[in-house]
């Protein structure tokens, strides 16, 4: 993988520039667009006359109308759909969208990274019984658990893995992400905390790199 | 499908359960739209069932009755049958409705006949919200830990702290505050209040699901209390406050159980509705999901069995509120990758529904605490009883 990786130190709230820059490493410019014609993009880069790009064939769109979709958790984190009307294929456009795919794995590893020390300070200042939170090896494990899936993502990312295996590294993500987010109990159902983000990751990575786009 | 081992009278109740189901979708999504639409649908007959299961039938002004049954509140059993088929259609509907919930458990536990009297025939008057108000933030539903005051003084008994994560907390209009007088567990009080009143205030917390629920931030700043709504007040402390949370929560648990079994169930539903043709593997995928769902099914219905019969076994309610919470996410995250990658925006239902079943994990105890008493169980019963 040659492309630029995206912006480090992802946060909670800044998975939308990585969102963007996953984007503008397919071709400058870009909306990829996924199937349905739906795509997600900061509200920005929606609205900016992008090149909307065929997620799945690789060709240029002009669509009849771009129509918003509204999607409550992800606003929160500066994140919008947007659905094409009518798009018609125009030339195809040398765009490498596997590196879409490449990014958003990336950012989705990279916030659960960021979780995983949000979970350590929460629960460094929780006590139960008397003794830290921390301190409990179901705890630990938890976290422990989500260290191991970032460092293989991570790894698996660096060595530039094949995109037919970016729906099973999104998938682990998912199932990692969620495991992970239970440690912090029902603070994770907050639509503007880490449960938040971590759902709008698997909203977009649904779309983008549930199932091989070739 | 009714389940041939439920007595007839409850088969009668569960088919009418799953007609009535249907009238729920259309109002799921409007709450998870605008959660205070939920007064729009009080008529609606799965609204006054789930509300008429929590009532005691002493103080219920009529009974719920299909086809020739009546079906009084206080059974377990009947509670499961009918939180599993009316989830079925949409479980926010239900957890948005007005009714003693939680509340009435603890009322129901804790309370002397007045108390009692007092609590449920507000509901025969009047559409009530209630709340449960024991989870504070960073203290789970540890009833031990909790931190929230009932403070003596020349003027009386008054409530200082806060909870959080309480299901209606800003729109009941009563509720049971889980408080402590004293340190340590014999400290612990259960008190009925009132809302709005002086030196309380509530705010809604913003959920990615289960919208209708309204789950919300509780602050009391010196809101009084009347010594006589300290429930459970003339008994013995080992007999009040932390014993009631304890007693509370294992009463409802299979609720909570059966809910999460009727939303995999309606998922899989789903699943077969939309995609008619699904490749032999993926048939598979969702009949091995079927078969856990109905295993689930079962075992919920047996602990409530027990409850009824007056064995509750917290160890394998625990088992059953587990398994079924995760099946549900597991039909959610299958019927997405059954539906393909724009099923969460194409289908808006199953969007709900994939941000809705995750609230289950944190209700009435995180999937961790299930976990820790499940292996208790397996200490208790080597081999886990299977």
């Amino acid at each position: 993988m040659t492309a630029a990786a995206p912006p480090r130190g992802t946060t909670t709230t800044d998975y939308a520039a990585h969102l963007d820059a996953a984007h503008e490493a397919a071709a400058p410019n870009a909306v990829v667009v996924g199937p349905g014609g739906y795509a997600f993009a900061t509200p920005e880069r929606l609205a900016a006359d992008p090149l909307w790009l065929s997620g799945t064939t690789g060709h240029a769109l002009r669509p009849a109308a771009v129509l918003p979709v509204a999607n409550r958790v992800a606003a929160e984190f500066g994140v919008a759909c947007a659905r094409l009307a009518d798009p018609e294929p125009g030339r195809v456009v040398g765009a490498r969208t596997e590196r879409l795919r490449h990014h958003l794995l990336r950012a989705h590893t990279r916030l659960l990274a960021h979780v995983v020390d949000l979970t350590v300070a929460d629960l460094g200042g929780r006590t139960a019984a008397g003794s830290p939170l921390l301190g409990r090896q179901l705890v630990q494990a938890g976290i422990a658990d989500a260290v191991l899936l970032v460092e293989e993502t991570g790894g698996l990312l660096d060595a530039g893995v094949d995109h037919d295996a970016h729906p099973a590294a999104f998938a682990r993500l998912v199932r990692g992400g969620r495991a992970l987010l239970r440690l912090l109990g029902a603070a994770s159902f907050l639509t503007d905390g880490p449960g938040g983000a971590v759902l709008t990751a698997e909203q977009v990575g649904t779309l983008y790199l549930a199932v091989r786009h070739d | 499908m009714t389940d041939p081992e439920l007595p007839d009278h409850l088969r009668v109740l569960e088919d009418h359960c799953v007609e009535i189901a249907r009238e729920l979708r259309e109002p799921g999504l409007v709450l998870d739209e605008d959660p205070d639409a939920i007064t729009k649908y009080l008529d609606l007959p799965a609204v006054r069932l789930q509300e008429a299961m929590l009532i005691p039938p002493r103080f219920a002004a009529e009974t719920y009755r299909v086809g020739g049954h009546s079906f009084p509140g206080g059974s377990c059993l009947a509670r499961v049958v009918v939180m599993d088929r009316l989830a079925h259609g949409d479980p926010g509907v239900l957890l948005a409705s007005p009714g003693p919930s939680l509340a009435g458990a603890a009322v129901q536990a804790l309370g002397d006949e007045e108390q009692q009297r007092r609590f449920f025939e507000r509901f025969s008057a009047r559409p009530t919200w209630t709340f449960f108000a024991l989870t504070e933030h960073g203290k789970g539903s540890a009833a031990a830990e909790l931190e929230t005051r009932l403070v003596t003084s020349d003027e009386g008994l008054s409530l200082h702290g806060a909870k959080k994560y309480i299901g209606n907390g800003a729109r009941a209009q009563t509720g049971v505050v889980f408080c402590r007088r004293a340190p340590g567990p014999l400290g612990i009080e259960a008190v009925l209040v009132d809302t709005p009143a002086p030196g309380f205030r509530g705010e809604l917390l913003p959920i990615v699901g289960l919208r209708g629920v309204r789950i919300s931030e509780l602050v009391f700043d010196g809101q009084r209390v009347d010594p006589a709504d300290v429930l459970g007040g003339d008994r013995k402390p080992s007999r009040r406050g932390f014993l009631g949370a304890r007693q509370t929560l294992t009463t409802y648990r299979p609720s909570l159980a059966a809910m999460a079994v009727g939303v995999g169930d309606a998922v899989l539903d789903y699943v077969r509705a939309e995609r008619t043709a699904l490749p032999a593997a993926d048939e598979l995928r969702v009949a091995d999901l079927a078969g856990r769902v109905r295993v689930a099914r079962r075992r919920v219905r047996e602990v409530a069995a027990a409850l009824d019969a007056g064995r509750p076994d917290a160890h394998k309610t625990s088992a059953a509120k587990l398994t079924a919470t995760r099946l549900a996410e597991e039909a959610t995250l299958l019927a997405v990758d059954l539906l393909g990658p724009a099923a969460l925006l194409e289908h808006p239902w199953l969007d709900k529904t994939y941000r809705d079943v995750r609230a289950f994990e944190f209700m009435e105890g995180s999937g961790d605490v299930h976990r820790l008493l499940v292996f208790q169980g397996a200490l208790r019963d080597p081999g886990g009883g299977a």
